[in-house]
C-alpha cells in the first residue's frame, strides 16, 4: 500500500508543481511584468500598454505552449515505446513528424500559392502529419507484428528527409534559411489566437488515451500474450497511431521539431513512479513533460542576455545524456 | 475440456492429425516428442495462433472456429517459456493482469478481481513475493508468477509451453506438483509440453505423445513406460 | 536626376577614351618616387591600403577582424586580369567601370543583375562557379582566369595554396566589412587599379562623395526625425544593426532616429522578440526586414504585425541583386531612398531606386 500511496502524493506534487512554474516561466522574460498585469493583459487589454502586449501576445502563448508541447510529446513517446515496448522509441519513430517536414518543406520552397498563404506552414504540417499517420495505419493494419511496423516507419522517415534534402538543394537561399529556421524548432511563434484550437486538440488526444489505459497495461508484456489476454491488437494499434499522429503533428505544425522529451520524459516518469499502471504514467508524463519543458526554456530566457541556446538544443543537451544513461541500466 | 475432431496441425502441411481425442479436466497431460515434432505448432493451434488445416477443436462443445481470436482468452490461459523482461512491474500487478478478460473497458479490478489474484498467487505458493519486483526474481519464481497469472484468468483450460525448460531440478519438480494439485483442486485441464521425458514421467501424468513420422499422437496413461515413450516419439 | 549623372559619368569615360591607351604616369616617367595621384589615397575604408610602386601598386588587405594585412600583392599595368568575381559588390563595380569584359567567372547566374554580365554569360563567356563551400579548384585551374576575388571571411580561400602556385592572385574583399558608407564605396579604386581604370574610379569615387554629401544636407534642417528599426526575426532572436555598422550610420545620415544607435559594435546586436516590442511598439519604420512580402515576413515572425512599423515597412529584397551589386558602389543612392522613406516632405529627395514599400 505504501507504494501506491507514494504515488497519489508524488501526482499531486507534480499537480502544484506545474502552476508555479508556469507562474515563472510568465516571469522569466528579459522585460519586467508584474503579475498582476499577465491577469490585466487578458481582462482590461490596453492594447498601447507594451507590458500587455507583451505579456498577451509574447508571454502567454508561449508558456501555454511549452505546457502543451511537452505534455503532447510525452504522451506521445509513452504511447510509442508502449506499442513497441522498447524505452528507447520516441514520438517520432512512426516517421509521422517527417510527413510534417515535407509539407513544410513544400510550403516554403516550391511556392504553391495555396500552401505559402499566411496559414500555410501550420496547415502543410497537419496536412503532413494526417497524411503520413494514414500512410501508417494502413501498413499497421497489413502487418502481424510491431517490429515490421517500426522498420517502416523508419525507413519512411529516412525516405522523407532525402527528399527534404532533396528539395533543399535546388532552393534559393532565402527559402533554405527559412526552412532551417522552421526546423530548429521554436516555442515562441504561436499567437494567443491559436491557442484555443491548439488547446482543443491537445485534450482531445489526451482524453483519447482513457480508452487504451486497459490495453497499455497489458501491452507491456508483449503484443502475443495481449493478444491471449483478449486485447484486440489491431484496433489498439490504431488508436495508438492515431492519437500519437494528432500530438505529435500538433506539436510539429507549431513550434517544429522538439527532441528528446518525448523519448526522456515516459522514461524519467517510470523511474520515479516505479509503475507500469498507464493511468498514472499517462497522466505524470504529461504533467512532468509540461513542467520539463517549461524549466527549460525558464533556464533560456534566463541565459538570454548572455547566450541565446535555441530550444531543441537544450533539450538535446539534457535529453542525450539521460538517454544514455537509461540505455546503460538496461544493460546493466 | 478439450476435444479433436479429425483435427490437422501444421503450417503449410499437416505435421499432425489427431482422429479423436478428448482431455479431460482434472487432468495434467504432458505433451512430448522430438524437436519438430509440433509441440509448439499444436500449442499454437489451439490458442489460435496458428490455423487449423482442417477438422475441428471443441472447448467444451464450442467450435474453435466460432470463437473469435480475442475470446480466446474466456476458453484457455497460455503461459509461455520465456517471461517477458518489465520494469517496474509488481508480482500482484502481473498476475491481476490475468483478469483482464474479465474486467471492463478501463480495466478497473473489482473486489472479486483481487480475490482472484490474491488466491491464485496463493496457489502458487508466492505469497511472499507478491510486493516484489519480477525483474527482481529469479527464472524459477518468475515461471511461479506466470503460472499465477494463468491461474488468475480463471479458464477451465491451461497450456504451458516448456515450462520447466530454464528451471533447476528442484523447481521443475515443484512446478509439475503444483500443477497436479491445481489441476484437481480447480477442476482444470492443463496441458504441458516438456522435453524432459525422466521428470515428465515420475509426475504420474498422462502423456501425449507426437510420432514424427506417422504424424499421429498416441495417449500414454500412468504408469509410463520411458522405452514405449522413447518408441514412438524416436522411431 | 541619378540618370543624368550616370551619363555624365559615361560622358567623363568617353571623353577618356580606351583607357589602356592613356599614357598611365609610371609608363610615362622614369621617376619611381612619383607620387600616387592624391585622389588615390584611401580616405575612408579601412580594409584596404595603397601604394604606387615602379610600374603599378602594391595593394595591402587588412583583414577587419585582426588588424593586421592579410594579403597583400602588386597590380603591374601590363597585366591583363582575367578574373573569377565571386563577390556581388565587386561586380557591380566592375560594371559601373565598364570593365566586365575582364570576368571569366562569377558565383551564380541567377544572383547576377548586371545586363553585361548576364550577356556574356549567355554568350558562354562566362562560367559558374558556386560559392566558396562548393567551389572545384578542377574548373578553375581548367579556366582562362589568374584572379579570383571573394568576400573575405577570415579563412583562407580553399586551396589557396595549390592556385597560388599555378600563378592566381587570389584577393579577399572586405568591403561588406566597411562601416562607413563612403568607406564601402571607395573600394572602387581598388577595381580602378584592378582593371587599369584609376582615373575613371577616382572620378567616380568623387562624385559619389560629393553626391552624398549633398544629399546628407537635405535633411540637415529637418524638424522631427522619424523613429526606426531595421533587421527582422530569424528563428527566435531578431538581428539588428550595432551603433558603429553601415546602416545605422546610413540611417543616422537619413535623418532617421533609430534605437540601438548607442549600442557598440559594428556588427548585429541580438534582441528577442519581447525586447523589441518594448523597444519598438511605437517605432514609426522599419526597414530591411530581409524579405519581400508580408506573408513570408509573418512566417518567421507571427508577433511581427504588433509593431506600429508593420504598415510602414521598407525592403530592397523585390529586386536584391540590384541591391547587392549597385548598394556598395553607390551609397548616395541607398542614402536618397532613405531620405526619402523617412522624409517625404523633402522635395529634393527622388523616387526610391531600391526600396520598396511592402504591402501585402
Amino acid at each position: 500500500m505504501k507504494a501506491e500511496l507514494r504515488n497519489k502524493v508524488l501526482l499531486l506534487a507534480v499537480v502544484c508543481a506545474l502552476p508555479a512554474f508556469a507562474l515563472l516561466h510568465l516571469l522569466a522574460g528579459q522585460v519586467d511584468i508584474q503579475p498582476g498585469e499577465f491577469y490585466d493583459s487578458l481582462v482590461n487589454f490596453n492594447p498601447k500598454n507594451t507590458n500587455h502586449l507583451i505579456a498577451r501576445e509574447i508571454r502567454i502563448p508561449r508558456m501555454t505552449m511549452s505546457i502543451i508541447a511537452g505534455g503532447a510529446l510525452s504522451i506521445a513517446g509513452l504511447l510509442m515505446q508502449n506499442l513497441f515496448n522498447n524505452p528507447l522509441a520516441g514520438p517520432y519513430v512512426l516517421g509521422i513528424n517527417s510527413g510534417s517536414s515535407l509539407f513544410v518543406a513544400f510550403s516554403f520552397m516550391t511556392g504553391i500559392p495555396l500552401l505559402t498563404s499566411d496559414m500555410g506552414t501550420i496547415t502543410s504540417a497537419l496536412i503532413g502529419a494526417f497524411l503520413f499517420g494514414l500512410i501508417i495505419m494502413s501498413f499497421s493494419y497489413l502487418v502481424k507484428s510491431h517490429i515490421s511496423l517500426l522498420l517502416i516507419g523508419l525507413m519512411l522517415g529516412s525516405f522523407t528527409s532525402a527528399l527534404v534534402y532533396i528539395l533543399q538543394s535546388v532552393s534559393t537561399a532565402e527559402e533554405l534559411k527559412a526552412f532551417t529556421m522552421w526546423a530548429m524548432g521554436s516555442l515562441q511563434h504561436v499567437e494567443l489566437s491559436q491557442l484555443p484550437l491548439i488547446i482543443t486538440l491537445f485534450v482531445l488526444g489526451s482524453l483519447g488515451t482513457l480508452f487504451i489505459v486497459k490495453p497499455m497495461n497489458i501491452l507491456v508484456i508483449g503484443e502475443q500474450n495481449a493478444k491471449l489476454l483478449g486485447i484486440n491488437i489491431r484496433t489498439v494499434r490504431l488508436i495508438i497511431i492515431s492519437i500519437t499522429a494528432l500530438l505529435t503533428g500538433l506539436i510539429t505544425a507549431y513550434c517544429g521539431p522538439i527532441a528528446f522529451v518525448g523519448l526522456a520524459i515516459p522514461n524519467l516518469v517510470r523511474i520515479i513512479f516505479k509503475t507500469q499502471h498507464h493511468g498514472t504514467l499517462l497522466l505524470a508524463s504529461a504533467l512532468i513533460g509540461g513542467i520539463f519543458l517549461l524549466s527549460c526554456d525558464i533556464i533560456i530566457q534566463v541565459l538570454e542576455e548572455y547566450i541565446h541556446i535555441p530550444i531543441n538544443a537544450f533539450t538535446s543537451l539534457v535529453g542525450a545524456p539521460f538517454v544514455v544513461f537509461i540505455v546503460l541500466k538496461r544493460l546493466a | 475440456m478439450i476435444e479433436f475432431n479429425n483435427a490437422h496441425i501444421g503450417y503449410n502441411e499437416t505435421i499432425i492429425s489427431i482422429e479423436s481425442l478428448i482431455l479431460k479436466k482434472s487432468n495434467v497431460y504432458i505433451l512430448a516428442g522430438r524437436n519438430g515434432a509440433g509441440k509448439s505448432t499444436l500449442l499454437k493451434t489451439i490458442t489460435k495462433q496458428e490455423k487449423l488445416l482442417n477438422g475441428d477443436i471443441l472447448f467444451n462443445g464450442i467450435s474453435i472456429s466460432n470463437i473469435r481470436e480475442n475470446n480466446v482468452a474466456k476458453h484457455l490461459a497460455f503461459v509461455q517459456s520465456t517471461f517477458p523482461k518489465i520494469d517496474f512491474m509488481k508480482v500482484k500487478d502481473f498476475v491481476s493482469l490475468g483478469r483482464a478478460p474479465h474486467t471492463n473497458a478501463l480495466g478497473r479490478l473489482h473486489q472479486l478481481d483481487i480475490e482472484k489474484t490474491k488466491k491464485a498467487i496463493k496457489a502458487l505458493e508466492i505469497d511472499h513475493l507478491s510486493e516484489k519486483f519480477t525483474s527482481e526474481l529469479s527464472d524459477g519464481e518468475r515461471q511461479m508468477v506466470a503460472i499465477a497469472k494463468a491461474i488468475a484468468q480463471e479458464t477451465d483450460i491451461v497450456l504451458l509451453d516448456e515450462p520447466t525448460a530454464f528451471l533447476d531440478y528442484a523447481n521443475k519438480i515443484k512446478v509439475l506438483n503444483l500443477l497436479k494439485k491445481i489441476a484437481s483442486e480447480m477442476n482444470k485441464c492443463i496441458i504441458l509440453s516438456s522435453h524432459d521425458i525422466d521428470l515428465s514421467i515420475e509426475s504420474h501424468c498422462t502423456f501425449i505423445v507426437i510420432s514424427r513420422n506417422e504424424k499421429k499422437i498416441h495417449l500414454l496413461k500412468a504408469p509410463i513406460n520411458k522405452t514405449e515413450v522413447l518408441k514412438i516419439a524416436f522411431s | 536626376m541619378r540618370f543624368h549623372y550616370i551619363i555624365g559619368i559615361l560622358l567623363i569615360l568617353s571623353g577618356c577614351g580606351d583607357n589602356s591607351q592613356l599614357d598611365h604616369p609610371a609608363s610615362n616617367s622614369d621617376n619611381i618616387e612619383e607620387n600616387i595621384p592624391e585622389e588615390l589615397i584611401v580616405e575612408y575604408a579601412e580594409n584596404f591600403q595603397l601604394q604606387r610602386i615602379d610600374q603599378g601598386y602594391l595593394i595591402e588587405i587588412i583583414n577587419p577582424n585582426t588588424g593586421k594585412i592579410e594579403k597583400s600583392f602588386k597590380v603591374r599595368n601590363d597585366e591583363p586580369k582575367r578574373i573569377i568575381s565571386l563577390t556581388a559588390t565587386l561586380n557591380g563595380m566592375l560594371s559601373i567601370l565598364n570593365s566586365t569584359e575582364l570576368i571569366v567567372g562569377i558565383s551564380d547566374i541567377n544572383y547576377i543583375h548586371s545586363p553585361e554580365i548576364r550577356k556574356r554569360f549567355k554568350q558562354g563567356k562566362i562560367t559558374e562557379y558556386g560559392d566558396e563551400t562548393t567551389y572545384s579548384i578542377e574548373k578553375t585551374i581548367s579556366s582562362q582566369a589568374n584572379t579570383i576575388l571573394y568576400s573575405g571571411f577570415g579563412d583562407e580561400f580553399p586551396n589557396h595554396k595549390k592556385l597560388e602556385k599555378i600563378g592566381f592572385l587570389i584577393i579577399p574583399i572586405y568591403d561588406w566589412r566597411e562601416n562607413d558608407p563612403l568607406g564601402k564605396a571607395e573600394w572602387i579604386k581598388l577595381v580602378g587599379i584592378l582593371t587599369g581604370k584609376e582615373q575613371e574610379a577616382i572620378a567616380l569615387f568623387e562624385n559619389v562623395k560629393a553626391q552624398y554629401r549633398e544629399t546628407q544636407n537635405l535633411v540637415r534642417n529637418t524638424n522631427s526625425d522619424p523613429t526606426v528599426i531595421s533587421g527582422n526575426l530569424i528563428g527566435d532572436i531578431w538581428y539588428a544593426p550595432a551603433g558603429d555598422s553601415y546602416m545605422a550610420k546610413m540611417i543616422s545620415d537619413a535623418g532617421g532616429i533609430y534605437k540601438y544607435k548607442d549600442i557598440q559594435g559594428t556588427g548585429s546586436v541580438e534582441r528577442s522578440i519581447e525586447q523589441i516590442l518594448k523597444d519598438n511598439h511605437e517605432t514609426d519604420i522599419w526597414i530591411n526586414p530581409g524579405l519581400g512580402t508580408k506573408r513570408q515576413i509573418g512566417k518567421m515572425n507571427p508577433h511581427a504585425r504588433h509593431l506600429k512599423a508593420y504598415n510602414n515597412l521598407y525592403c530592397y529584397s523585390t529586386n536584391m541583386n540590384l541591391f547587392w551589386e549597385r548598394s556598395a558602389a553607390e551609397p548616395h543612392l541607398v542614402l536618397s531612398d532613405l531620405i526619402h522613406i523617412f522624409h517625404p516632405e523633402i522635395a529634393g529627395a527622388n523616387e526610391l531606386f531600391f526600396y520598396e514599400k511592402i504591402t501585402e
